[in-house]
């Protein structure tokens, strides 16, 4: 997984790419610091150029969940396709996390 | 060489302490051997042995092989190359640390020491500190080696009885074989673990209603922390009250039970359901659990639906039951993500692989005339693992449900 942050705009935007799983923890890990370090507590997770997601990295995105909870800010994931999309619909991840098509 | 520098007892904080280390010293030169045994003794180094030719020394390392020996080359009879190479032919001496101290001192000499097996190389006349930093390192090698060795030796064993515990956790044979005659249901399953731990499992319970439970939990992630997740919520389910509930009260339940148990990120997957042998229906509900699918001689392979909130997230979440008809002779298919999420011939094989892939298999064997459950699985699991037989990167288990033709019941 590669990721890229952005907060030049009025929300901090996470950009994910490739795929995430079991084997990106520790670099998720890194993401989430920098996530609670943004300037907003308006934060979107884009999810276009990410192409598969397994259990353990739909796990890391409920830790991003918690973790901004925590601090009152709010996450929503953004435009997820294909696999990402399968798996976030079958889990009903639209009744805790805001899922922007 | 006096002024010889003292090994330290505290080893840069690894705890290890050489004093008690063998030390062999070879050397047909007498006064050599007094000089190097007065500068280890003087380091604290306090178990020294000397030999005094070749084959003295390598009688010695067989009656009682030293932590680390300091061989001469140039010797009468056979030369340090040669103890050298017969002692790496040995496994037993394999990783024992062999320093070749000597005077030869050209290019080719140290390529020959190094090519028979030699650790490390010192030439003469020797530098005390230089000879001492170097046992030492030698030294600490070799024991974090061995520290390493038993520590991975003895943390296999451990894997490998919880994995026999892990599989014992899993229905016998003899379970099947009662739930097939109570509730005219036979069960084939497969668990494939992606490494030596797997976070799936499955269960199965004649109810007294005459109602089968069957279910099918998926981890979130794998290894060691999934693992442990099985064997504590399969205690937990060995011991619950699944009378009379539909399979979404009991799902729901199962979740508030989990919440509190689960650190944020982990949770569960789970399809659970009842096979009813008097209206020949199974009614499940499914947190996230893979698509149950249905097929038979009579039935077109479905999928069955399978959104809802995996297990352990949030409390007080409600799960919708669903019902799929079993005619005689028909099965079901139950598999955990490894079964779709799985790279076949380069692509993700997804529900719809698997679904192909299952009504091929079905009337293949319809044309054949069999009806072998077992086979089907082998069969599956050998397209996942592909023509090279790759190992999966996720934990399988897969499970035939088989509605009886001759209910007893």
């Amino acid at each position: 997984m590669d990721y890229s942050i952005d907060s030049a705009g009025e929300k901090t935007v996470i950009a994910l790419k490739g795929r995430l799983t079991f084997t990106d923890h520790a670099s998720f890990r890194d993401l989430i610091k920098k996530m609670l370090d943004a300037p907003h507590s308006d934060q979107v997770i884009d999810l276009s150029a990410l192409d598969f997601v397994d259990s353990a990295g739909l796990g890391m995105l409920l830790i991003a969940r918690e973790e901004l909870h925590g601090r009152d800010a709010h996450l929503s994931l953004a435009h997820p396709h294909g696999q990402v999309r399968q798996v976030l619909n079958v889990a009903h991840l639209s009744k805790i996390i805001e899922i922007v098509e | 060489m006096t002024g010889a520098p003292a090994m330290p007892q505290e080893e840069g904080g690894l705890g290890l302490n050489y004093s008690n280390a063998r030390i062999m010293v070879v050397d047909d030169n007498q006064l050599n051997i007094t000089l190097i045994s007065a500068l280890l003794r003087k380091s604290g180094l306090r178990n020294i042995e000397t030999a005094a030719n070749s084959e003295e020394a390598l009688h010695r390392i067989e009656a009682a092989p030293p932590d680390l020996l300091l061989l001469d080359i140039m010797m009468p009879g056979l030369s340090g190359f040669d103890v050298c190479a017969l002692l790496r032919k040995d496994p037993r001496f394999a990783t024992l640390p062999i320093i070749m101290q000597t005077a030869l001192n050209r290019p080719e000499d140290r390529a020959h020491a190094f090519s028979v097996g030699a650790t490390d190389y010192i030439v003469k006349p020797l530098n005390p500190a230089e000879l001492l930093a170097r046992v030492r390192i030698h030294l600490e090698n070799q024991a974090l080696i061995r520290d390493l060795s038993l520590y991975r030796r003895r943390t296999s064993r451990e894997l490998e009885m919880a994995r026999s515990m892990q599989i014992r956790m899993l229905p016998s044979l003899g379970e099947r074989q009662v739930m097939a005659e109570r509730c005219g249901l036979s069960v084939s399953a497969r668990f494939e673990p992606s490494s030596e731990l797997g976070g799936d499992f499955w269960g199965m319970q004649p109810l007294d209603d005459g109602r089968a439970l069957v279910y099918l939990m998926d981890f979130s992630g794998h290894g060691l922390n999934a693992a442990l997740n099985t064997f504590r919520v399969h205690a937990m389910l060995r011991n619950w009250d699944f009378q009379g509930k539909t399979p979404a009260g009991a799902l729901s339940e199962l979740n508030d039970a989990l919440c509190p148990l689960l650190p944020s990120g982990q949770f569960a997957t789970m399809l659970l359901g009842y096979f009813d042998p008097e209206s020949g229906g199974f009614s499940y509900a499914s947190a996230a659990g893979t698509a149950p699918i249905a097929l038979g001689p009579t039935l077109k392979p479905t999928c069955g639906p399978n959104a809802g909130l995996p297990l352990g997230i949030v409390p007080n979440v409600t799960y919708d039951d669903h019902r799929l008809e079993l005619p005689p002779g028909s099965c079901l298919l139950l598999y955990s993500d490894a079964a779709i999420e799985t790279e076949v011939d380069g692509t993700l094989w997804g529900e719809e692989g698997l679904l192909d892939f299952t009504i091929g298999e079905c009337e293949r064997q319809m044309a054949l005339g069999s009806h072998d459950p077992e086979e089907f699985l082998t069969r599956l699991s050998r397209r996942l693992h592909g023509p090279r037989a790759q190992p999966l990167t996720d934990d399988l288990t897969a499970l035939m449900l088989t509605r009886n033709i001759d209910v007893a019941h």
